[in-house]
């Protein structure tokens, strides 16, 4: 028995920026890292192993949560520096054909119009394979680089997420899909009485419309979506349609999640098909299982030598100062934040050591291309579906081919992944199975 | 080749314009511009949630705040920031990247920016003020000025004024170059030029008209629709969109009728039709009488962007005017700026 087959996606952790730059296989990565050819061949290779999409991460500040200045971010190049991935994802888009490419945009950094108009335009450029991975922001940095003096608390900002949302979906359906007419003949391009103003007035937001382009390819763009607290799953299971979880504590946490995100889309009136969770996975693959194990074994050692790279992300995710914990004292429950709720819970009763040890995946997945298919094939057997979304810290050319030339012809053979795009829109590709 | 993106001072947040130029400005090696533009429609202001748009001078005070933070941003990274040492894994010196914290009337923002700023360092500047407080901010900031005069006489009163504007702000004048809008008919023939000519500016087609009302009403908010096509042009109109456009419009065209006048709007710039040696001469001419610095090609409706018009302008004038010494025949510079402030 193997499981059905399910889905690949991409995270691309840390955004357009230095990815890995002083290793050995970095190539010239600290150089070379404002150039889109990384990223461009990031997503050949992918299309080439048939990839569902690839997500550009952002966030748009310079953190210094950790010791409370920005040098260990600086100086290893941690979160930072960060370029706006809607000016890569077009090249992306141009010089691929049939993969998903997702740029992460904050409703609380964007006006939906603007955010509105851009997501339209990519996906007219990309012909129907755009997706906006939306995100609410986490941090009062980056609320500080647009005005404001502290970002909005943490079930507010899901409210103005619910609602930019709506007006955003207005917007894009402002023009009727047949609007354009391109009457050659009469002179007559678009028919102005299928173009209509939106007059929407809610809490947060009031706009006008109609949005000033017509309707894209995919008429509203593929959304995915990380909400991981209760009030992050409502407004995923609503409008999600695809839901990327790092969520910890195995298979049963895997298919708990699963089921959960699935019963409120239902309750939503939505089909639980339609929402495709992906997991969080960041497989080490060698020619053979003892190798792979003694490069997992070289990562750990990497990781506890260098202690305070591990808990840049999570100063910088909770907004809380790592540095001022012992680094083999449990960390106390007294510890809160208005930033990432769910990484905190993972990290509160462990000591910042411990917290270090676990890998970025929900799950490790450690051997030789055959024996982490065969893996991946059993954990979608007990949670049901719907794949996974690969991730890499520290991305060079070389993982990449692993992943998208060893480890994905193993899946392949499985009949675990797809070997064609059926469709030529995101969209229906993602929901095909 | 430079390439210029227009982005609004009045719907965008600084931070991230600020960021997109300067991702832009990265990925194309520092070719890259941004034309500064304050907005002028209601309509669009109501998009993103305001009832009108703020009146023209304070869009301007706006608009010089925003520069502000913007090019702070920019500067926020010094130049040496980043240090890539390879063996002690240090990539960026935290000590040369500082927080802005800019509060002013309109806008605010700590920073850093979350990226050094692109080859360029602050990217080409350009706009195209009209007003006094347009031209103005255009002298203050920009390094290209595109204006649009129908006549040689308002060109040359045009660039003297802004030079002396930018010399007033304490800038060499030839650090802006004010650019003039011109839209060449060409063709094989002198007479198969003006025939041209007429076909796009006579205003016989009742199509014609139309768009070209469209376009006027959009700029100037005026709906033109409601005036009788024939009578004379009416001299008393107010909008808060373009005032100044309407103001030239209005005044340039007095005692004419709306048609006439819809010809004349159409063509934003000086005439210029003729075969490719004639249209060459007209150019020269301007330029030496108004002193500098170029023009904006700009296909109006009618000629629109084909390709064959590009064509006509690339591969038929551009190189006569190289032939006569009168534009570049290479790019010394690998960024955009130092190539525009070349000569």
């Amino acid at each position: 028995m193997t499981a059905n087959p399910f889905h690949l996606a991409w995270f691309g952790a840390g955004g357009f920026g230095v990815k890995s730059w002083n290793k050995t296989w970095s190539g010239r990565g600290g150089v070379d890292w404002a150039s889109p050819q990384l990223w461009v061949d990031v997503a050949q290779a992918l299309e080439r192993a048939r990839f569902d999409y690839i997500i550009i991460e952002d966030s748009s500040y310079v953190p210094d949560a950790y010791g409370s200045n920005s040098k260990a971010y600086l100086s290893s190049a941690t979160a930072t520096p960060k370029m706006d991935p809607t000016v890569l994802a077009p090249i992306m888009a141009h010089l691929t054909s049939r993969i998903g490419i997702v740029p992460t945009l904050s409703v609380t950094e964007y006006h939906p119009y603007m955010l509105a108009r851009k997501i339209n335009t990519l996906d007219h450029m990309s012909q129907g394979r755009t997706g906006w991975n939306v995100v609410t922001s986490s941090s009062h940095r980056a609320a500080q680089n647009y005005g404001k003096d502290l970002l909005e608390e943490h079930d507010l900002r899901y409210d103005i997420a619910d609602e930019f949302f709506d007006v955003s979906c207005r917007l894009w359906e402002s023009w009727e899909p047949d609007a354009v007419t391109v009457d050659e003949q009469n002179g007559v391009w678009a028919d102005y009485e299928k173009v209509h103003t939106i007059d929407f007035e809610g809490k947060f937001f009031k706009v006008r419309g109609p949005l000033n382009a017509p309707q894209s390819p995919q008429g509203r763009p593929v959304f995915t979506q990380a909400g991981g607290s209760p009030r992050g799953k409502r407004f995923a299971a609503r409008t999600a349609n695809s839901v990327i979880s790092g969520v910890e504590g195995g298979v049963e946490a895997m298919k708990r999640f699963r089921d959960d995100i699935r019963e409120q889309a239902l309750a939503y009136g939505r089909d639980p098909n339609d929402v495709k969770v992906l997991f969080m996975a960041s497989p080490v693959v060698g020619e053979t299982d003892e190798e792979a194990q003694d490069k997992r074994k070289r990562q750990i050692a990497f990781a506890e030598a260098h202690p305070e790279i591990g808990l840049l992300h999570l100063s910088r995710h909770s907004g809380i100062d790592f540095a001022q914990f012992p680094l083999d004292e449990p960390i106390p429950d007294t510890a809160t934040t208005n930033g990432h709720q769910q990484m905190l819970a993972q990290a509160i009763g462990k000591t910042p050591r411990e917290f270090l040890r676990k890998s970025l995946s929900t799950m490790e997945f450690v051997g030789s291309p055959d024996t982490i298919a065969a893996t991946m094939d059993e954990v979608m057997q007990e949670v049901g579906g719907d794949g996974f979304l690969i991730a890499n810290f520290d991305l060079n050319r070389r993982y990449v081919s692993e992943i998208a030339d060893g480890l994905v012809p193993a899946l392949q053979r499985r009949g675990l992944t797809r070997t064609e795009y059926t469709h030529s829109h995101f969209r229906d590709n993602l929901l095909e199975f | 080749m430079g390439f210029i993106a227009t982005g609004s001072t009045s719907f965008y947040s600084p931070f991230i314009l600020a960021r997109v130029m300067a991702t832009m400005d990265h990925l194309t090696a520092g070719r890259v511009g941004w034309n500064i533009v304050t907005s002028s429609e209601d309509v669009a202001a109501q998009n993103y949630g305001m009832e009108a748009l703020p009146p023209h001078d304070e869009r301007y005070d706006r608009a010089e705040e925003f520069v502000q933070v913007v090019k702070a941003l920019w500067d926020s990274w010094e130049p040496g920031a980043i240090v890539m040492n390879r063996e002690t894994g240090h990539y960026a010196d935290h000590t040369k990247v500082h927080r802005i914290d800019y509060r002013g009337k309109y806008h605010a923002s700590r920073g850093p920016l979350n990226m050094p700023a692109g080859p360029q360092g602050h990217p080409v500047l350009c706009q195209a003020g009209g007003s006094p407080k347009g031209r103005d901010f255009a002298a203050k900031h920009a390094n290209a000025i595109v204006a649009t005069n129908p006549n040689v006489e308002k060109m040359a009163a045009y660039r003297a004024d802004i030079r002396e504007r930018a010399a007033r702000h304490g800038r060499n004048p030839d650090d802006v170059k004010v650019l003039f809008h011109a839209a060449p008919i060409i063709a094989e023939t002198t007479q198969e030029a003006q025939a041209a000519y007429h076909r796009i500016f006579g205003m016989d087609d009742p199509l014609q008209i139309e768009q070209t009302l469209a376009m006027t009403a959009a700029v100037t908010e005026i709906d033109f629709f409601r005036y009788d096509l024939d009578a004379p042009m009416p001299q008393d109109l107010k909008t808060n969109g373009h005032q100044s456009v309407l103001d030239d419009f209005m005044k340039r065209n007095e005692g004419k009728t709306l048609r006439e006048s819809l010809g004349e709007r159409l063509r934003l710039g000086p005439l210029l039709v003729g075969t490719v040696s004639e249209v060459a001469d007209q150019m020269e001419d301007i330029v030496a009488r108004t002193g500098g610095d170029g023009f904006l090609i700009r296909a109006e409706t009618g000629l629109s962007h084909t390709r064959r018009y590009i064509d006509e302008i690339c591969s038929g004038l551009a190189p006569e005017l190289r032939r006569r010494g009168l534009i570049r025949s290479d790019y010394p510079n690998p960024l955009f700026k130092d190539n525009l402030l070349q000569f």
